[in-house]
């Protein structure tokens, strides 16, 4: 056992994070919301999906960046490099591409007047190009949005001139977690939920374990290590400069339940892709400023979910979860991943349900500020990470 | 109906076909469509014989099931859904759930 059933272990660890309330104005103001659209969401790298989501030239996906007002395109070329491109033909502005994913027929044209373009972005064609006036083709490819991929995770960044590259930005992160054999597992389940909440409002409840073996008390409440089996321990918390990861351990007094426990026993479940990096159990990191990153080890072995928290207005977010597993080889191995995905899966509606509640509360102004406690550090570094960033004008 | 759409060995669970679903949309539809006495008694069924099922389809790759193999191993899939429910919930859903038609998976 790692962890240290110990009181205010953290902040004696990062003495420069504080220990004062923390506002709740950036989760319910408007003008707040409509400043985060500029100096978070169109500034720093953000996640928007996985390499393996377009493993084959010409495949590509779309994602709608309501926060941005921007559609993306993120395609893998002929050249096998993804790129990420604004979703707009640059003739008249109509959007490109209607579908939420797919294969590029050779050339994406545009529904307008049959402009098209290649999978690299270079303007391939235009009908009756000799009525236009000295139009140099070379001029009108698709925009390009910057495009970066690390582990397989593909980042954009809508800045014109990012003042980092996705490596400096993500720095101890990468350093953890490079070389993971997350390309050996595959996108098996997403789930998304539309939630009458702040992006934040979602993402702070996520960000802590404080609160398992309360709210999930009828799901996975005895699933992890607590301190007199009552109240969470993190095993360890590292801050970095943007970003955070706590880890706790398993409790080995878990009761599997029949099913889980038949499941677990078949040696045929058991999937061998190991990350050798994971700091404990159950890693949860969160990149700056709407990702989260879960390492799990499991009983039938490890997988890893990601969650983007992506802003509507104010007081609403699409939540996204995806479940990433090693390819299952048999029916022993595809069950006990249903299995785990299913008993996570009830857990976030109970936590999706809560952050709408949460979310009605704070809107009433009926408290200024949150109070935490030593094992919601990674909370108040997200937000001290977020008032630095939102002071840069 | 003369012909069973599941293996020979588990030709027993033929009446509960219509827990045989592809999809974990309509899994979940299923589960909140069926009363709880249902589901227990469905859980009680396939769950006595899920080891066998388990040790049965392994012979075959997963990406190579024959059609009424993978018929069972969707109805055991829905097996995996419901589960929680008899085990541990007794009920027919957590209390304190978002919506779930709000809830939406894609496979």
């Amino acid at each position: 056992m790692q962890t240290r059933m110990i009181d205010k272990q953290w902040s004696e660890k990062y003495p420069g994070v504080g220990k004062g309330p923390v506002a709740t104005e950036p989760c319910i103001s408007p003008e707040y919301f409509e400043r985060e659209r500029e100096l978070i969401f169109r500034r720093h790298w953000l996640n928007v999906g996985r390499v393996d989501e377009i493993p084959t030239a010409g495949k590509y996906f779309v994602r709608e960046l309501e926060v941005c007002k921007v559609s993306v395109l993120v395609v893998r070329g002929n050249d096998d490099q993804v790129r990420a491109f604004h979703n707009v033909c640059p003739h008249r502005g109509n959007t490109l591409v209607l579908n939420e994913r797919g294969t590029c027929p050779g050339r994406f044209g545009c529904g307008f007047h049959s402009w098209a373009f290649t999978p690299e972005g270079k303007l391939a064609f235009v009908p009756d190009e000799e009525n236009f006036f000295d139009l140099d083709k070379s001029q009108y490819g698709l925009s390009a949005i910057n495009c970066e991929v690390w582990e397989g995770f593909i980042f954009i960044n809508l800045a014109p001139m990012p003042k980092q590259s996705l490596r400096e930005f993500l720095g101890g992160v990468a350093t953890q977690l490079d070389n993971s054999p997350f390309s050996e597992m595959k996108l098996l389940k997403t789930y998304k939920v539309e939630e009458n909440a702040n992006w934040k409002t979602g993402l702070d409840a996520q960000n802590e374990l404080y609160h398992l073996p309360f709210q999930h008390r009828y799901t996975i409440g005895d699933s992890f290590l607590l301190k007199d089996g009552k109240y969470c321990r993190f095993s360890n918390v590292n801050l970095y400069n943007y970003h955070s990861v706590w880890s706790c351990e398993y409790n080995p007094a878990h009761k599997p339940l029949p099913t889980e426990a038949l499941l677990n026993r078949m040696d045929s479940a058991l999937t061998n892709i190991r990350f050798d990096k994971r700091i404990s159990d159950f890693d949860w990191y969160l990149i700056f400023p709407n990702m989260a990153l879960l390492l799990f080890t499991g009983p039938s072995g490890d997988f890893f979910m990601t969650y983007n928290f992506w802003p509507l207005s104010v007081d609403r977010c699409l939540w996204e979860m995806r479940y990433h597993f090693p390819p299952a080889e048999n029916v022993g191995q595809r069950l006990a991943q249903e299995w785990t995905i299913g008993q996570l899966r009830d857990t976030l509606m109970e936590d999706a349900f809560q952050h709408e509640k949460i979310q009605k509360g704070l809107a009433s102004r009926a408290c200024s500020h949150m109070v935490m406690q030593d094992e919601e550090i990674t909370i108040r570094h997200f937000h001290e990470v977020l008032e630095r960033e939102m002071a840069k004008v | 109906m003369s012909t069973s759409q599941l293996p020979e060995a588990f030709r027993d669970l033929e009446p509960y076909i219509a827990w045989s679903l592809s999809s974990e949309r309509e899994r979940i539809a299923k589960r909140i469509a069926t009363p709880m006495d249902e589901v227990i008694e469905f859980h009680g069924k396939i769950s006595a014989r899920l080891e066998a099922i388990i040790i049965y389809l392994n012979q075959y790759p997963y990406s190579q099931m024959p059609e009424d193999g993978q018929r069972l191993c969707d109805m055991a899939l829905s097996l995996v859904e419901i589960s929680n429910l008899v085990e541990m919930y007794k009920n027919p859903a957590v209390l304190n759930m978002i919506e779930p038609e709000r809830f939406v998976p894609y496979e």
